[in-house]
């Protein structure tokens, strides 16, 4: 019925690099197994050879290092859910983290796992996204860098060559008035599909000016993705309530254009106004918290 | 076919294990502990749940192989001899047991649940069990019994 006749499981980064080869570069990788091991059992994922990955422990690690938050990709959902970091500031990414599936699959599956499958409704890329992580990738020739947005093809498909897996993450640790922001929209309290997420990133001065700000989007697109033309609304201007209706009106605009014809597109422009506010206006108060601190 | 080593319930084993199967196949089919049930097969239900290292995850969205070398504990493998664990107890006195078929899976999201967090809120049970779907009891049992079973734990390690 299914036809995996090799499986490997490799304890380190070396070990793993000699397993791909091993397969001719035609292994699938699996990690928390929580989509591929569904995915095969579906017929939707044919692989001849598995390579498991989830007790690698070079791969499992948050920390940080010279600024910048380091996450690898073998880091499970729980893992981030329960570390110190993802308190205060970064708490959106921490709260991408408990919105995905349940305990049990956030015990298996992981942030490497969830990038790598580019799946348009992954709950904690959208706040990757916001806050402009890097992917870097490992091969035989070495490490290989590039932004998280370069890195997603389309739905189901990312940048990754045929030696190369994902190693870790990294994005710059948040300093002065900074805030992160996150909301989801979704049927079900555990194990819902997200209908939509959001992530808002800002940067504020003292003046209210918005010094920059990244929206990212989940499952309003073919993958997740950066809202440039409502970021655009946005940069450089003086927050007020005035600007923040006329960013909700142009997110409703980008949004009924990309989804035209498709279901639920009445639903998704409206709720996109409001999902987004909230998720600005959590960025807004974390980033004026830190304000405060600073005083 | 291979074989790997895996310790079950306390006991390492060896077993031979298809390269197709789920842990979930070889807890039932290889080690003949049929408490863990197949609902779903996608994660969606958790009556497979079982912990893997000390860790609650659906053994129907892991493959075999992938546990070589871990420690899986399944329903039989908690309680003590012929004493059930208080978890299981608090389940039958509460009535959250009806159909029987989510149980196990309930017991061990419990069980996986006051391993971390002692004393639950009510809130902190249902997200702690929210992986595991009931269709007799409407869950208030269930959490009750949940609660009932971390006072009595509580009570045994003060004395």
């Amino acid at each position: 019925m299914y036809e995996i006749e090799k499986t490997y499981k490799p304890r380190s980064i070396h070990s793993l690099l000699d397993a791909m080869e091993e397969t001719g570069y035609d292994g699938k990788i699996i990690a928390g197994g929580t989509d591929v091991v569904v995915k095969i059992r579906e017929g939707a994922l044919k692989a001849k050879a598995l390579i498991d990955i989830s007790t690698i422990k070079e791969m499992q690690f948050i920390r940080v290092v010279e600024g910048k938050v380091q996450i690898g990709a073998g880091t499970t959902f729980s893992e981030i859910e329960d570390h110190d970091l993802f308190e205060g500031r970064l708490k959106g990414l921490k709260e991408g983290a408990m919105e995905v599936g349940s305990p049990q699959i956030r015990n298996a599956g992981t942030i490497g796992g969830n990038i790598c499958n580019a799946s348009p409704a992954a709950d904690t890329v959208p706040p990757l996204l916001a806050l402009n992580a890097k992917v870097v990738l490992q091969s035989r020739q070495g490490l290989r860098s590039m932004t998280l947005e370069d890195f997603f093809l389309g739905k189901g498909k990312v940048d990754l060559g045929p030696g190369e897996f994902l190693y870790y993450i990294e994005f710059e640790q948040m300093t002065g008035e900074q805030g992160l922001g996150f909301e989801k929209l979704g049927p079900r309290k555990a194990l819902a599909i997200s209908k939509i997420c959001t992530a808002v990133f800002i940067d504020l001065d003292k003046d209210l000016i918005l010094r920059d700000i990244r929206i990212a989007n989940g499952s309003l697109g073919p993958n997740s993705l950066r809202e440039r033309e409502v970021e655009a609304v946005l940069k450089g201007k003086k927050l007020t309530e005035e600007l923040k209706e006329k960013a909700q009106i142009k997110f409703k605009e980008v949004i009924s254009l990309r989804l035209k014809g498709r279901s639920g597109v009445d639903f998704k422009e409206e709720a996109i106004r409001g999902i987004f506010k909230q998720a600005l206006e959590k960025s807004i108060a974390e980033a004026g918290s830190q304000t405060k601190a600073v005083q | 076919m291979k074989t790997i080593n895996i310790t079950i319930n306390g006991t390492q084993r060896k077993i031979d294990i298809d390269e197709n199967d789920r842990l979930l196949d070889v807890i039932r089919e290889g080690f003949h502990l049929t408490g863990t049930k197949e609902g779903c097969g996608e994660g969606e239900c958790g009556v497979c749940s079982v912990l893997l290292d000390g860790k609650l995850v659906n053994a129907c969205m892991i493959m075999a192989f992938q546990a070589e070398d871990a420690e899986v504990i399944t329903i039989e493998g908690i309680g003590e001899n012929e004493k059930l664990d208080p978890i299981q107890q608090a389940f039958i006195d509460t009535g959250a047991v009806q159909c029987g078929f989510c149980t196990p899976g309930m017991v061990l999201s419990a069980k996986a649940l006051l391993m971390k967090n002692p004393a639950p809120t009510k809130q902190e049970i249902r997200r702690g069990i929210s992986g595991n779907l009931c269709r007799c009891t409407g869950y208030e049992k269930i959490v009750e019994a949940v609660t009932l079973a971390s006072k009595r734990i509580a009570k045994t390690e003060q004395k």
